[in-house]
């Protein structure tokens, strides 16, 4: 759902840009929709803000869920693939005006998950509003694991050095 | 774990600073220092967690509920330790409701010490 469908539109965002830029001191400032034209956003890159803004909070172990940590750790070893998916686990809708975000973690153990989902959300949507303008209705989160510290040990034993020469 | 060129903003957290609070709680002289807690509690913010502090916002709006955790000097009265933790958050976050949790108290060894 998250693919980078809507190449067409990301084009258009730098022609734009100086009507944004003018209207910025006259009227609200972040409009998205001018006079002088209209500035589209991608949904790329709103799941990419968001991915950022949602691995950067403390407590966040990783992104994405059972599927798609499967399928992300396929897609590493594909040559040309671009290496680590950075909007994986994220889904977005981007309207006109208003987006809204979708986010698979896999929370760290002892951390509670309530009052980590709300540092999520806030960051999120911080950046969000930030970076793009567009207005965020919703940012839904589905925990669905929890990294606990023994699977650092389970995951880091194959990557020991052979014994023998 | 912050990376450059993400935009964060700063310690504002429901319109509270949750850094002013920190340092407000921790001034207390009945408190020995604030604490995440067996339940890790603490405000989680890109790149770093401010430890034995929770602010919430409450369902039918108004003023964040703080929840601040502490590990009280010894010898002070509990109550005690919740009044001085309630007169330094007043003026960071006015009007909220204060949970104050006493996760531990010092110990008088390590005072010593």
């Amino acid at each position: 759902m998250s693919a980078p469908t809507s190449t067409s539109t990301t084009a258009s965002t730098s022609s734009t840009a100086v009507a944004t830029k003018q209207d910025a001191g006259t009227s609200s400032g972040t409009q998205l929709a001018t006079s002088q034209g209209r500035t589209t956003i991608a949904d790329t890159v709103v799941s990419k803000i968001a991915g950022m803004a949602a691995r950067e909070v403390n407590g966040v172990y990783r992104l994405g869920g059972g599927v798609a940590r499967a399928f992300g750790a396929i897609r590493e070893r594909i040559p040309g693939s671009g290496g680590p998916n950075v909007s994986q686990g994220v889904s977005v809708e981007v309207g006109e005006t208003q987006a809204a975000v979708d986010i698979d973690i896999v929370a760290e153990y002892g951390v509670p998950i309530a009052d980590l989902a709300t540092g999520i959300r806030r960051n999120v949507i911080t950046s969000l509003e930030r970076m793009t303008g567009l207005e965020v209705v919703e940012v839904n989160i589905s925990v669905n694991d929890v990294h606990l510290p023994t699977d650092d040990d389970a995951e880091q034993q194959p990557q020991q050095p052979s014994r023998v020469a | 774990m912050t990376s450059p060129g993400t935009v964060v903003d700063g310690v504002l957290v429901d319109g509270i600073d949750v850094d002013l609070l920190a340092a407000a709680v921790a001034a207390c002289p009945a408190v020995a220092r604030l604490t995440a807690g067996p339940a890790g509690a603490g405000v989680y913010l890109p790149g770093r967690r401010v430890a034995g502090l929770a602010v919430r916002p409450q369902p039918g709006g108004g003023p964040a509920r703080v929840a601040v955790h502490v590990v009280a000097r010894a010898g002070v009265p509990v109550q005690e330790v919740a009044g001085q933790v309630r007169t330094a958050v007043a003026p960071v976050a006015p009007g909220s409701p204060v949970d104050v949790a006493v996760e531990d108290v010092e110990d008088v060894e390590d005072v010593q010490a």
